[in-house]
């Protein structure tokens, strides 16, 4: 017959909170006790039930005697080192759990991105099936940690580790520093200094996705412990009204154990299954950059750039989401925010032309199609640059690969937006041409704008998965899936051009684009071929001025109090001169005749 | 007659040791002793005494060892060290010595 009083004793020995050792010492001490004291009251003609009363009348409180036994031995301090506080036991199942839970994260991690890089909207279903996910796997752990009879500071010191863990995780994984050196990084190439110096430097941004982290993790645990206390509560309780004998104790504690390790190892195989058969174009030098927040952020812009593996053409896809995850808009189109006004216009190029919109809230208002705009090249390169002439006056300037030859269409549209009429201002077939772009701004208190008519040369855009977040309110699931992606520095694509005059029919373009951590003159060809001619650290945020010394194809730089002559054919560089800091200055060049 | 918690805990180290004074004994049987020879004037809470086993072995005032049973649990015995036993005889005459002053006091109370 099986003794009664196992179970009570397994119970004290296990409340003790001490070793494994050491509880099944106490269980088997207090078990032959219960036994002893147990056969003596049988001997003086007790009923069962009578020497269940006794026994555990004269033992005394079982949390009491517990909690004895756990001063007696004090386990803390086994480990001088690390102490009681930090508690040694805690750690190694916080390491445990947070194993489980970088499985875990890293397969969320696979099953989402293939959305961010298709054109597919996320069904709300999905999102909050992902949001939720690891609030569940929280609880069950929770669970297992209440079975396992963890005090409550021990569960908050496992949950601690395991998040410890994830987050040591996380910035490896995704820290400005891994990203740099897995791309092609000009500034790794040419040996300037990482950017891992950059990731110290906190930004608002940082801090409020840092808070928003903290609030997911805080929930996280807090779905731990509610596991630990409901449900493991419900089982014993359980298992106490129908005196489950011990090994069934047992086997649910394993069977808790190995269910979580079943499910996190299908999950996996799950979700790698489905993304390798997966049959989404391979994303070329994909990236998720900063997060720009602004006060109101209302949405959020995902641009990238897609590379077919059948047919090797880039396929240009964005999306553009609403706070709330709703996709306004997806396509080839491209957002203009004109700051003077605040209003948001989409150019959207489709067979029938550029089609001029406006962004208010969720809708996407027609303005115009100019169905002479033209399409733009196989490789994607055009420009469209928007700025007001007048208040009702909207400049829409293209720049796009002129039909059946290598030179540049400009074409200049004005568009009244009282009539929604555009015409087409004027239209010049020419080189690349001069260091030029649109610009718009107040001239005085009247709110007469003045406005200076340039074009503008961006005939690349960054190969980057850009997550752009314009204004108003948070999309949380996004943010906290945008969140790894958002903890370094991104890559202002803000740049000056100079043309390299003198060296052809067909001009380079020299651009210097400002890195976090430095700047890079790159070289690019008729055909939009890059090259890096030149990188080099500064911590100036300012883009240096560039001009091109008259017909030399040489270009003159003053950057960081410096003024440097580039030969880009040659990449050499001289220094000229010092500059004097803080003093403002401009370049130009001529030639004496 | 049953003494408070407090008077009895102050003591059962001392009792403890005493009664393992003639040999080795197991808990219930530790338990059982103290009561017989305070003819039931001390009697506590039993499960307390197990604590206040393992503090003492872990003082050194005392050793374990575990003994095989026919047909029921094992048990644990112990016994005083040489540790142990000079513990007992500092407490006997610390005990004498305090219960001489408690008399005195209350004597003239």
């Amino acid at each position: 017959m099986a003794d009664p009083f196992h179970p009570f004793a397994l119970e004290i020995a296990s409340a003790s909170l001490l070793s494994r050792h050491e509880q099944q010492e106490i269980a088997r001490e207090l078990g032959s006790h219960f036994y002893e004291k147990s056969y003596e009251l049988r001997l003086q003609g007790k009923s069962e039930d009578e020497i269940q009363a006794d026994v555990r009348a004269s033992f005394g409180d079982p949390q009491h005697i517990a909690a004895e036994f756990h001063q007696v031995h004090r386990p803390g301090e086994r480990l001088p080192i690390i102490g009681p506080l930090v508690g040694f036991r805690p750690f190694v199942r916080g390491f445990k759990l947070g194993v489980i839970n970088l499985i875990f994260f890293v397969a969320l991690y696979l099953v989402y991105l293939p959305f961010l890089r298709s054109t597919t909207p996320i069904p709300i279903w999905t999102q909050a099936l992902l949001l939720i996910c690891p609030f569940v796997v929280a609880f069950f752990e929770g669970c297992y940690l209440g079975l396992q009879r963890i005090g409550w500071l021990d569960t908050v010191k496992t949950f601690a580790y395991s998040t410890l863990m994830l987050l040591g995780a996380a910035l490896i994984v995704f820290s400005e520093f891994f990203v740099t050196y897995m791309e092609r990084s000009p500034s790794a190439a040419s040996g300037a200094p990482s950017l891992i110096e950059q990731v110290g430097k906190v930004t608002a941004l940082d801090g409020y996705m840092a808070l928003i982290a903290i609030i997911y993790l805080i929930v996280f645990m807090a779905a731990g412990l509610i596991g630990r206390r409901v449900w493991a509560r419900l089982v014993m309780q359980s298992l106490s009204t129908r005196k489950v004998e011990q090994a069934t104790i047992l086997v649910w504690k394993s069977s808790f154990k190995l269910i979580g390790i079943a499910l996190g190892l299908l999950l996996l195989i799950i979700l790698v299954r489905i993304n390798l058969t997966r049959s989404s174009p391979v994303v070329a030098n994909t990236r998720l950059a900063n997060i720009a927040w602004g006060s109101q952020v209302p949405y959020i812009m995902i641009d990238q750039r897609l590379i077919s593996p059948q047919t090797g053409s880039q396929v240009l896809g964005y999306r553009l989401y609403r706070a709330t995850g709703q996709v306004v808009k997806q396509g080839d189109f491209e957002v203009h925010r004109v700051e003077v006004t605040g209003k948001t216009y989409i150019t959207a190029w489709e067979k029938n032309g550029m089609h001029l919109q406006q962004l208010e809230g969720d809708q996407v208002k027609e303005l115009l199609l100019l169905p002479n705009a033209g399409q733009i090249g196989g490789d994607g390169s055009h420009a469209v640059m928007i700025g007001y002439a007048s208040p009702t006056q909207l400049d829409v300037t293209l720049i796009e690969p002129a039909p059946g030859s290598d030179l540049y269409l400009y074409s200049w549209y004005r568009v009244d937006l009282t009539t929604n009429q555009s015409v087409l201002h004027s239209q010049v077939t020419k080189t690349s041409g001069g260091r030029e772009g649109t610009s718009s701004a107040f001239n005085d208190s009247q709110n007469h704008f003045s406005y200076t008519m340039q074009w503008d040369m961006p005939l690349q855009q960054s190969p980057s998965v850009r997550l752009e977040l314009l204004h108003g309110s948070n999309n949380l699931m996004l943010a906290m899936l945008a969140f790894p992606f958002s903890i370094y520095q991104t890559w202002e694509s803000s740049a000056r051009y100079a043309p390299i005059t003198g060296t052809g029919v067909y001009a380079n373009l020299m651009l210097i684009e400002g890195y976090a951590n430095g700047h890079e003159l790159r070289r690019t060809d008729a055909n939009g071929r890059t090259e890096t001619v030149l990188s080099w650290h500064t911590t100036a945020e300012e883009l240096p001025l560039v001009e091109s010394i008259a017909d030399s194809g040489k270009l003159m730089i003053a950057d960081h109090n410096q003024l440097m002559i580039v030969d880009p054919a040659t990449r050499q560089v001289a220094k000229l001169t010092d500059l004097p800091t803080g003093a403002g200055y401009e370049l130009s060049s001529f030639i004496a005749k | 007659m049953k003494f408070s918690k407090e008077l009895i805990k102050g003591s059962t180290k001392n009792l403890i040791l005493a009664v393992l004074k003639d040999g080795e004994m197991y808990g219930y049987q530790i338990i059982k002793s103290i009561a017989d020879q305070s003819q039931e004037a001390l009697q506590f809470g039993e499960g307390s005494i197990y604590p206040a086993l393992h503090e003492m072995e872990k003082l050194g005032l005392l050793s374990s060892h575990w003994v095989p049973q026919e047909g029921k649990p094992d048990r644990k015995y112990y016994k005083l060290t040489p540790e142990g036993s000079q513990a007992l005889a500092q407490g006997v005459k610390d005990w004498r010595e305090f219960s001489h002053a408690v008399n005195h006091v209350l004597s003239l109370a």
